[in-house]
């Protein structure tokens, strides 16, 4: 060990508490470097978010008390209420929520000052907030109608102008979780004490790497689906319009490229959280510590390899097979996390 | 640190003794039986078992349901064994064993599932393939879906009818239709199938993305705009079943529904497919009953977003478009002000090009259905007496070719002679009705129709004049008290 934490003394400690500036609820609210004040900001906006998306939840479930229509007028408006609330759900609370943690705690753990690129993590966090008040202002004009897949030709030439809103607000959040994500590699790859090697570092900090990559590697893809989908609504092109030689599929693919890693960019960072508290609360180091971590790393690549068995039911029947396989193959992986924390236990 | 954890090596390294290999079984067995116990009884939810491939894609969720009940006992069994086991009893206030893991072990749980998955993917490629490859004999049923209706299209020979036909009497459309195979195009807005025929899907969406499930078949396939998806079944069970859209496709998706009817043989087939060829080659002779036929038959999605009263029993209560209630007037006056065609016209081209002209305050969501033209011009017909005084406020032009010449005095005679020429509902020979004066008719008519409601009475109505309807014409009753009616 190259190092020993030195207890901070009685004298010293007071120093610390007196020269630490008290924080304000006024700090929180304006723009700010300090990776614990974003972190915070990244969770109390996204639990606000989640309770937005949560009241949609409630209005869908009122709704559907009786068959009738009841809440909303329409058919119509029922879809806005599901699809804005997956949306809000996923991108507004899932995924910020994490990027949350991951902000307050990650310097923490690697005995950083702070993340590697402060004023970028505060822009980061910063596009949120336009971001969810335009998804949100997209039920005033007409809604997004086609669900959180937002599969064309429903949402280019079927459903209101709300869709092309919504598509707007993803891309701004998009940017977010990109701008986040390059942030935390390089803190995790460039920012760790002296000793701490690959091998040495919190689980946590493993799964928020593994996130991170995958951030990286799929969001300009959905990027992408969604400029396509604007250009469609707006911009006159039909890349999925088949009535004038699109292709509905292409937006499934290019989505789900998205879409399925983004299933373990909403998991693995919980995945970290638990293994540290399981093993906090066991009492007792992980157990099996390096393959945890290279299932992270895991389900990460395979997680790249299973888009389409979103698409079992539109896929060319042949190509199923081998993504049912991956599909399959991603499980191991999971095993090997959740057999390794029975071990720990 | 509070105090100093003994020193334990840092990898396990239990030798497997004779009693560890006992507990291995006792627990193995036991783990197989409860995920046994799981695969037996969690089935019984499940919809019935109608087609060959449900009870493959069954067995196959029962073998993956074992071995999943043996996994979920065993990490749900581990964890409540840990906890308890591992807790921490009063008084202990040091870390826990300073174990960092065991290689054996970690290989093992990873080789296991690795194993689980390789013979499951063995057994699944068996049954998807055997559900994907084209079956002996199977019959072709085409689906169309359009928002928020399905239909199916059965070509059947004319032969069903079990009577012969001069088929030079047929409209052109019909003719046209018989050309090339010998065999009419049968619309029917519910899916009809023959216990143990293998049937293959043909399908096509008109608009957006539909899916295609049953259930109870145990199939699921989407419809996307631009292919032409399939899906093959064998029913087995003769039955009801219900066919549902499972691709989100907008306002009324949930409402996107078909009855499946499996019949138990092919001459039960046949009379359900009876009538719709009927309709066919023995249309009713005025373009305004075969519109309103048509529209009422819910074949096509019309009902799904238009309201109209006049058909309000045939759930025609649809409010995504607008209403066609008083159509006609509005066809005669700002419509074919606003596009400077004739009503006729404008209606015909509101439904073969919908995107032609959108009524204000409506957007772009009727999909291009490619109806055949005929059917459009009938449904044209039907809808120009759709006016506020009931009366058309224009007279629609059927062009020729729509229009089949079994009903050859019908297109000279009055609506009311085609009610007296089904007299001869009951019998064989051909009716012959006379007619006086045109005053009379209604009259007339009603007897008619009287006799016809009544099948002891198996006369001839005849009434002075000079008027001779030949006809094999048998409607049902109600559609003649709809011709008769001033």
């Amino acid at each position: 060990m190259a190092s020993i934490t030195v207890p901070v003394g009685g004298a010293e400690r007071e120093i610390r508490e007196l020269t630490r500036p008290k924080l304000r609820i006024s700090d929180y609210l304006r723009w700010s470097v300090d990776h614990k004040i974003i972190g915070v900001q990244y969770m109390v906006t996204s639990l606000f978010f989640f309770l937005v998306g949560g009241t949609l939840a409630m209005l869908i479930r009122w709704e559907l008390l009786t068959p009738n229509l009841d809440v909303v007028q329409t058919g119509t408006q029922y879809n806005n209420l599901f699809s804005v609330h997956a949306l809000v759900m996923i991108f507004l609370w899932i995924i910020p929520m994490f990027a949350g943690f991951g902000n307050y705690l990650v310097p923490l753990m690697l005995g950083a000052k702070d993340m590697a690129f402060p004023w970028l993590n505060a822009l980061a966090f910063w596009l949120i907030p336009p971001a969810g008040l335009l998804l949100l202002g997209s039920m005033l004009v007409g809604g997004p109608e086609a669900g959180w897949t937002q599969y064309p030709p429903l949402s280019t030439l079927y459903s209101g102008d709300g869709q092309t809103l919504a598509a707007l607000s993803l891309h701004l959040l998009g940017i977010s979780s990109i701008l986040g994500a390059i942030n935390f590699i390089v803190t995790i790859k460039n920012m760790r004490p002296e000793g701490m090697g690959w091998w040495q570092m919190p689980l946590f900090c493993w799964a928020i790497l593994a996130t991170s990559i995958i951030v990286v590697m799929a969001t300009p893809f959905l990027a992408g689906a969604l400029t396509l989908l604007i250009l469609d609504r707006i911009g006159g092109t039909s890349f999925f319009d088949a009535t004038k030689g699109g292709d509905p599929q292409l937006w499934q693919n290019v989505f789900w490229f998205y879409s399925h890693p983004a299933v373990y960019i909403m998991v693995l960072p919980g995945m970290g959280i638990l293994s540290e508290v399981l093993s906090i609360h066991a009492r007792k180091p992980i157990f099996g510590y390096k393959m945890v971590a290279m299932s992270s790393m895991g389900i990460a690549l395979i997680g790249f390899t299973v888009w389409a068995h979103h698409m079992f039911t539109s896929l060319t029947p042949q190509l199923r097979i081998p993504f049912m396989i991956t599909s399959m193959i991603i499980a191991v992986p999971t095993g090997i996390k959740i057999f390794s924390w029975l071990g720990t236990l | 640190m509070a105090s100093i954890t003994p020193q334990k090596p840092h990898q396990s390294n239990s030798g497997i003794s004779g009693t560890t290999i006992a507990i291995i079984v006792v627990v193995g067995v036991l783990l197989i039986a409860g995920g046994l116990l799981i695969g037996t009884f969690t089935p019984s939810i499940l919809p019935v078992q109608a087609s060959a491939e449900s009870k493959q894609v069954d067995n196959l969720f029962h073998i993956l349901l074992v071995i999943g009940g043996a996994v979920f006992l065993l990490v749900q069994g581990l964890l409540v064994y840990s906890i308890w086991r591992f807790r921490a009893k009063p008084g202990e206030t040091a870390d826990g064993i300073n174990m960092h893991g065991n290689t054996t072990l970690e290989i093992v749980w990873t080789a296991i599932p690795a194993i689980i998955v390789f013979v499951l993917t063995i057994l699944s490629w068996q049954v998807f393939n055997s559900m994907i490859a084209p079956k002996e004999g199977e019959m072709s049923i085409v689906a169309n879906a359009a928002r928020f209706n399905w239909n199916f299209q059965y070509a059947m020979p004319l032969s069903i009818m079990g009577k012969e036909y001069d088929t030079t009497k047929f409209s052109q459309a019909v003719q046209d239709d018989l050309k090339d195979d010998g065999k009419l195009t049968l619309t029917s807005p519910t899916l009809y199938v023959m216990k143990g025929q293998p049937v293959v899907m043909e399908m096509t969406p008109k608009d957006v993305i539909h899916a295609f499930w049953i259930p109870a078949f145990r199939v699921k396939q989407d419809l996307l705009p631009g292919r032409v998806t399939t899906v093959r079944f064998t029913p087995t069970e003769s039955g009801e079943y219900l066919l549902e859209c499972t691709q989100l496709c907008g306002a009324n998706h949930g409402a996107m529904r078909a009855k499946v009817i499996v019949v138990a043989n092919e001459t039960d087939f046949d009379s359900m497919m009876m009538p719709m060829m009927k309709d066919m080659v023995e249309p009713p002779p005025d373009p305004i009953d075969r519109g309103r036929k048509l529209l009422a038959s819910d074949v096509y999605p019309c009902y799904t977003c238009h309201n109209l009263s006049d058909l309000a029993s045939a759930n025609w209560i649809g409010n995504v478009g607008p209403a066609l209630n008083g159509v006609a007037d509005r066809a005669a006056t700002t419509r074919s002000a606003a596009t400077g065609q004739t009503p006729q016209e404008y209606l015909f081209t509101a439904i073969h090009e919908p995107q032609a002209y959108l009524v204000p305050g409506y957007g772009p969501l009727m999909p291009q259905l490619n109806l055949p033209e005929c059917e459009v011009w009938d449904i044209v017909a039907y809808l120009s007496t759709q006016s506020e005084s009931g009366q058309p406020p224009f007279t629609v032009e059927v062009p020729p070719q729509c229009q089949g010449s079994n009903d050859a005095a019908g297109a000279e005679a009055t609506a009311e002679a085609t009610g007296e020429a089904t007299a001869e509902a009951t019998g064989e020979a051909t009716a012959e009705v006379t007619i006086e004066a045109t005053a009379e008719v209604t009259t007339v008519g009603e007897e008619a129709i009287q006799q016809i409601a009544n099948p002891a009475i198996n006369g001839t109505p005849t009434v002075e004049g000079t008027v001779e309807v030949t006809s094999e014409v048998t409607p049902e009753p109600t559609a003649i008290q709809a011709t008769v009616a001033p």
